[in-house]
């Protein structure tokens, strides 16, 4: 410490160092920036952002995310993420701006259910573009049961168009307007409450359930930017349903605490490469801790013209 | 770990060697003569333990 304080004082024009190191603990660099130590300003900056933002990219940007539940699933590697300062902070805003789903819904063995996810947490008012398929139900009305037939099967159509719906008094009322794969215009208007993925989510199933094809292959589709949306419509005269995707916007999903059925979908994808996006994170993290405190104290041998000998006996 | 995981071991090495030698160092040639001796001893240490556990692994 002796030697520390003898170097720095002497060579190094700390400035503020307190506000230097509140600027290198925000933004790694920033505080060097702000000492005119320009080199040092320049390693730091683009090592341990461009680590911490390529272990997110490598992560699918959701390696960073805070989430401390007691006896439950608990971020520990977020403590040393935030070390890196606002890159990460935005999990904590995002932890509270997450609101977990009603735990009634838990099916009997603990796990999540299918439709627990999709079907909680319903805006109170949507105004979106809705990408997905169209239905009608059967017609009961044509079909006569004497005659030995069954149920004719109404065909799936893609659908694109603008949805949009609000919620007074606790019933939904609102419309779909939109038009078919081949162009046809569509008019629909919602006649029950409608399911969809929560508003703030990290990474959740959009999977067709309800509207599948015959010929497609089973596979569960997981995303970030879109949210599952499902709902019964009416053109007036019959009845049937839509199921697709609306979008979520960027600030809804980044760095929002991900739910156990996620985490299990992205390490099956992703395999070891999420593990080691999680640990890059953690270092570039615990590396602006150095930073930090250079920018506190400056560096342990000044300008590194003292004899040698002297520096030996302070790294020992 | 897949094999080329283990390539990550590179640019995680110069970043790391890199941000350690800046904060002991204040010339630009001290950080980066001590960043490249750093690097250096690192990959020879994970060199020397990637031989013994290769060595070791090759009875299983």
């Amino acid at each position: 410490m002796r030697h520390l304080n003898l170097m720095n004082s002497k060579q190094v024009d700390l400035r503020n160092r307190w506000l230097a190191a509140v600027l290198a603990f925000l933004l790694p660099g920033a505080g060097h920036l702000y000492q005119r130590r320009y080199f040092k300003s320049a390693i730091y900056s683009s090592c341990i952002l461009g680590m911490f933002i390529t272990g997110m990219a490598m992560g699918e940007w959701k390696v960073v995310y805070w989430r401390w539940e007691p006896g439950g699933h608990r971020t520990f590697g977020y403590l040393a993420q935030v070390l890196v300062g606002l890159p990460a902070l935005p999990a904590r805003c995002q932890a509270m701006r997450y609101t977990v789903p009603p735990v009634d819904d838990f099916s009997a063995d603990g796990r999540l259910r299918l439709d627990w996810i999709k079907g909680s947490d319903v805006d109170g008012e949507l105004d979106a573009e809705f990408t997905g398929r169209f239905r009608y139900r059967p017609d009961s009305e044509s079909f006569v049961p004497e005659a030995g037939g069954e149920f004719p099967v109404e065909p799936i159509v893609d659908v694109t168009g603008w949805i949009s719906w609000q919620r007074m008094d606790g019933e939904y009322s609102g419309s779909f307007e939109g038009h078919t794969s081949d162009g046809k215009p569509v008019s629909f208007t919602l006649v029950d409450e409608p399911t969809i993925t929560p508003r703030v989510f990290a990474h959740g199933e959009i999977t067709p359930t309800v509207l599948r094809r015959d010929d497609e292959q089973p596979t569960r589709e997981f995303s970030n930017s879109l949210r599952y949306l499902r709902c019964d419509v009416s053109d007036g005269m019959r009845t049937g349903e839509i199921e697709g995707t609306v979008s979520r916007p960027f600030w809804n999903w980044f760095q929002v605490p991900l739910e156990d059925k996620a985490l299990e979908e992205i390490h099956g994808r992703l395999g070891r490469r999420y593990a080691l996006a999680e640990v890059i994170t953690w270092i570039a993290g615990l590396l602006n801790l150095l930073v930090i405190w250079d920018a506190l104290e400056g560096p342990a041998y000044g300008y590194g013209d003292e004899d040698e000998s002297t520096e030996g006996q302070a790294t020992d | 770990m897949d094999a080329h995981s283990t390539w990550y071991l590179l640019p995680l090495a110069i970043v790391i060697s890199l941000v350690y030698s800046t904060s002991r160092y204040e010339l630009t040639s001290k950080i980066l003569t001590r960043a490249g001796r750093m690097f250096l001893t690192i990959m020879i240490f994970m060199g020397i333990v990637f031989v013994v556990l290769d060595t070791l692994s090759f009875w299983l």
